[in-house]
């Protein structure tokens, strides 16, 4: 697709996200499609690490901080929900950057350890810490407000994460163009390479993993207010798996469509399926396993490997995730 | 011939490294492959040694095919590769190094014997045994490389850039060195930056260019060409 | 903290440090050998366990043939996720990664459906104490702490051993290793059976002191990379180190600051990252490329 046609194409698009609540009509959809809309923001939060060859397990981490911080702002002090939103992502950040500063001194294969390590901490220190609310979790979180306007509904949230989501697509987007984007995609493709041009590898893997971070912050104090409640195991290890899945079930070369599809196919598949809860894990886990082995580029692969769509699709060069021979 | 390549192409990813090349070996004698960087000269050491799979071509080996056997195969058969850099295995000392050269070999009275043999060749070798390998200066982890290399007892070595990174002085021993090693038997096939030296000790000669043979000949006529000359010997 | 509790927290400390080193060293071997960062380690010591509770309580058999059942049991699942699964995750490091972590969960969520989730199944071997003083310990507490220790010196002379050097070999360049005639994918085999057994073994010390729960190899494996990531990523020694002293800080710091605990442990953990990247007694391991 070349530039110029991405224009009205995008333009429908965003018609169609604004009228989406009016075609469907049904609450439970469009709070299927606020959790895609969710798990979009982590996953290209992972995706955006991953582009600089950066694998974080702990993306459930900083989402719970941004929704702690931001609650307990909220409930603790006179502090307005709006004011919330941003701090959340910056004490996501905040902690991201000390956490990974030290951490990727030493490398990816540690950044990978703590990231997961430090997920894990944080919600057995949610959990236990009486302040955070214990493992019983914090009830009757308001709801964001606008003068006398709640956001109680499903549709206003809808168009809430919506503004998020596409603030987030945005925002990536002109990161991966602008020069920032270059040099990742230079440590992505070779570190040694990227080093020898004179990138410095490690404030850009920074860079990356804390503005990642910021926006799982940021979609955390969205995912309180709507929710308005907060357990500590729903930011189990288990979410930031799920983050991984759906990045590289969309496609783990595509930065920003491949976490969205993923993220799409894995949260109205189950529901679909009806899965009983308990099984869900191992069916996903099975899922994991057959595509890692069968088609480890992803949905978004197949285009490419179908050689007759290859010809009308095949525009994007083939970005490898071939790591070893 | 002990050693026959033919019509051999080696592809990495989609790029060509090496294009329809035939060479060959008789026992006893030591070849030589020069060539700029990239040229393919290591791409055909690893693909004979195993390390890379050829996507067409055949090599035979005393007779026998040898594509597609797995590494230790290959090294039971007789053909013994040191690698570009040494790699010598740093945090095991100088003996475990020696040690795990004669990994396949089962009797134990021969590696007791070929240990005093190398000793008394590179004493400094045995004066260091006990030491990590890393710790070694570029000149003896280079004579430990050979030396374990020639520990899997070969019949043909296969050597790539030994004296990469060592100093005049130090090249020349190398130089002395692979000669003692032939005169004891061993075909050796010699892949060398330095063309003077390798010119010097080889009985014949490819040279490299992007992949292909350019020319090839007896080292003394190689020495003489013009071509050559200019390119590989600084005029 | 008088001189009984200080007594009791060092014991305390040094048992969960052992099986921390235990199942730490199995998960360093992989590592570092294969470059496999096995996810799964923590719930082949979880499966460890349930199998020497099921020899010895439901088998009725001695003690002795729970650890060998755990330790062949594991060793061949290992094995079995390596050549069923591994070896076909050609996308690399992350794939691995990610398959790991799948395997992983089934087995888990397969130990939390049969099992329940936090029922902890234990079978005692040696009762009573030790008491000298006003100092009290537990003589399960001291086998156990024996027992980590004599797997681990037996673990570190089996590596003066020829495979075991040839493993070492292999860790330190697989090519190479190979142009010496060692067959790496036997060697892989070797590793994936060795280092999944060290975390069945693990799991059969448990079950008299703490006894068997579902999920017990999620915990534990947090505890195993905080291991590796302090004590340097692929290096035994450096693993060995570390899980002692983060069982002793974990003992200590219950008993001190309770549910901070692992917030400060978090925090402990910085400063070392950040002037020693590669570990108290590591280099910094690369991701494959």
């Amino acid at each position: 697709m070349k530039a110029g046609n991405k224009i009205p194409f995008m333009t429908i698009a965003l018609i169609l996200l604004l009228l989406l609540p009016f075609i469907i009509r049904s609450n439970y959809i469009l709070h299927l499609i606020i959790y895609v809309a969710i798990y979009s923001i982590l996953g290209m939060g992972f995706s955006m690490m991953w582009k600089n060859r950066l694998i974080s397990c702990g993306q459930a981490g900083f989402f719970a901080v941004g929704a702690y911080t931001s609650t307990l702002l909220v409930t603790r002090t006179d502090l307005s929900f709006w004011w919330t939103l941003p701090l959340s992502g910056i004490a996501s950040a905040f902690f991201a950057f000390i956490i990974f500063s030290a951490a990727l001194r030493a490398g990816p294969l540690v950044f990978f350890g703590m990231s997961l390590v430090s997920s894990f901490i944080i919600m057995e220190v949610l959990g236990t810490v009486e302040f955070f609310g214990g493992w019983e979790g914090i009830l009757d979180i308001p709801s964001a407000s606008i003068g006398s306007f709640f956001f109680y509904g499903k549709i206003s949230n809808y168009y809430f994460v919506m503004i998020l989501l596409i603030l987030n697509i945005v925002v990536f987007y002109a990161l991966y163009k602008s020069r920032i984007g270059r040099a990742w995609t230079a440590i992505g493709s070779s570190v040694s390479l990227a080093e020898a041009q004179g990138i410095n590898v490690y404030r850009y893997r920074l860079a990356a993993s804390t503005i990642a971070c910021f926006f799982a912050g940021v979609v955390g104090a969205f995912y309180a207010q709507y929710q308005n409640l907060l357990v500590p195991n729903s930011f189990s290890f288990q979410l930031s798996i799920y983050v991984q899945m759906y990045a590289l079930l969309g496609g783990l070369s595509h930065f920003i469509a491949g976490p969205i599809i993923g993220a799409g196919i894995m949260v109205f598949l189950p529901e679909y399926l009806r899965v009983a809860n308990e099984y869900q894990p191992i069916y996903f886990s099975i899922l994991i396993i057959l595509i890692v082995i069968f088609l480890p580029g992803g949905i978004l692969s197949i285009p490419q490997r179908v050689p007759w769509l290859a010809g009308k699709f095949g525009k994007k060069k083939e970005e490898s995730v071939m790591v070893n021979e | 011939m002990l050693l026959e390549v033919k019509d051999l192409n080696v592809h990495y990813g989609k790029a060509q490294a090496i294009k329809e090349i035939s060479i060959g070996i008789e026992e006893g004698k030591i070849i030589t492959l020069i060539g700029a960087n990239g040229a393919g000269k290591t791409t055909i050491l690893r693909t004979i040694s195993g390390l890379k799979k050829p996507t067409s071509g055949e090599i035979s080996f005393e007779g026998r095919q040898i594509v597609g056997l797995s590494l230790h195969e290959i090294v039971k058969l007789g053909i013994a590769h040191v690698p570009e850099g040494r790699r010598v295995f740093a945090t095991m000392t100088v003996l475990e190094n020696l040690k795990m050269g004669a990994y396949l070999r089962k009797d134990k009275r021969g590696i007791e014997e070929d240990l005093e043999r190398l000793y008394e060749h590179f004493p400094v070798l045995k004066a260091r045994r006990a030491q990590p390998a890393g710790s070694l200066s570029g000149g003896e982890q280079q004579m430990l490389a050979t030396s374990r290399a020639l520990m899997t007892t070969p019949k043909l070595l296969l050597m790539d850039e030994p004296s990469m990174g060592l100093s005049p002085i130090l090249v020349e021993e190398v130089g002395k060195i692979i000669h003692d090693i032939n005169r004891d038997g061993i075909t050796i096939i010699l892949v060398e930056q330095n063309a003077r030296m390798a010119l010097n000790i080889a009985d014949y000669c490819y040279v490299l260019e992007v992949g292909k043979i350019s020319m090839e000949g007896i080292g003394e006529d190689l020495v003489n060409n013009e071509d050559v000359q200019k390119a590989y010997l600084g005029g | 903290m008088d001189v009984a509790l200080f007594f009791q927290c060092m014991i305390n400390g040094l048992a969960i440090g052992g099986i921390y080193a235990v199942v730490a060293s199995g998960f360093t071997l992989v590592l570092g050998t294969m470059k496999i960062f096995n996810f799964a380690q923590g719930e082949f010591y979880m499966l460890g366990a349930f199998v020497t509770f099921g020899v010895c309580e439901t088998l009725h058999l001695p003690y002795v043939f729970g650890i060998i059942a755990a330790l062949l049991a594991m060793a061949l699942l290992g094995v079995i996720l390596q050549r069923v699964i591994i070896r076909y995750t050609y996308g690399g490091f992350f794939h691995t990664v990610l398959a790991t972590i799948a395997f992983a969960t089934i087995l888990r969520q397969t130990a939390v459906i049969t099992f329940g989730k936090t029922d902890s199944f234990m079978y005692p071997v040696v009762k009573g104490r030790l008491e000298l003083g006003e100092i009290i310990l537990n003589n399960d507490k001291l086998l156990l702490i024996f027992m980590g220790i004599v797997l681990i010196i037996l673990l570190h002379y089996f590596l003066k051993l020829k495979v075991g050097k040839a493993m070492r070999a292999v860790t330190e360049d697989q090519e190479v290793a190979g142009l010496q005639g060692i067959n790496s994918r036997r060697i892989f085999i070797f590793t994936m059976a060795l280092g999944c057994g060290l975390a069945g073994i693990a799991g059969a010390l448990i079950v008299p002191v703490f006894g068997a729960t579902a999920d017990m190899g999620h915990g534990i494996f947090v505890k195993i990379l905080l291991v590796i990531i302090i004590g340097g990523m692929g290096s035994m020694p450096g693993a060995l180190l570390a899980a002692f002293i983060i069982g002793l800080i974990e003992s200590f710091g219950y008993q001190l600051i309770g549910s901070y605990n692992e917030l400060a442990l978090l925090f402990c953990m910085l400063p070392i990252l950040f002037f020693r990247p590669g570990g108290l007694l590591g280099r910094p391991l690369a991701i494959p490329e």
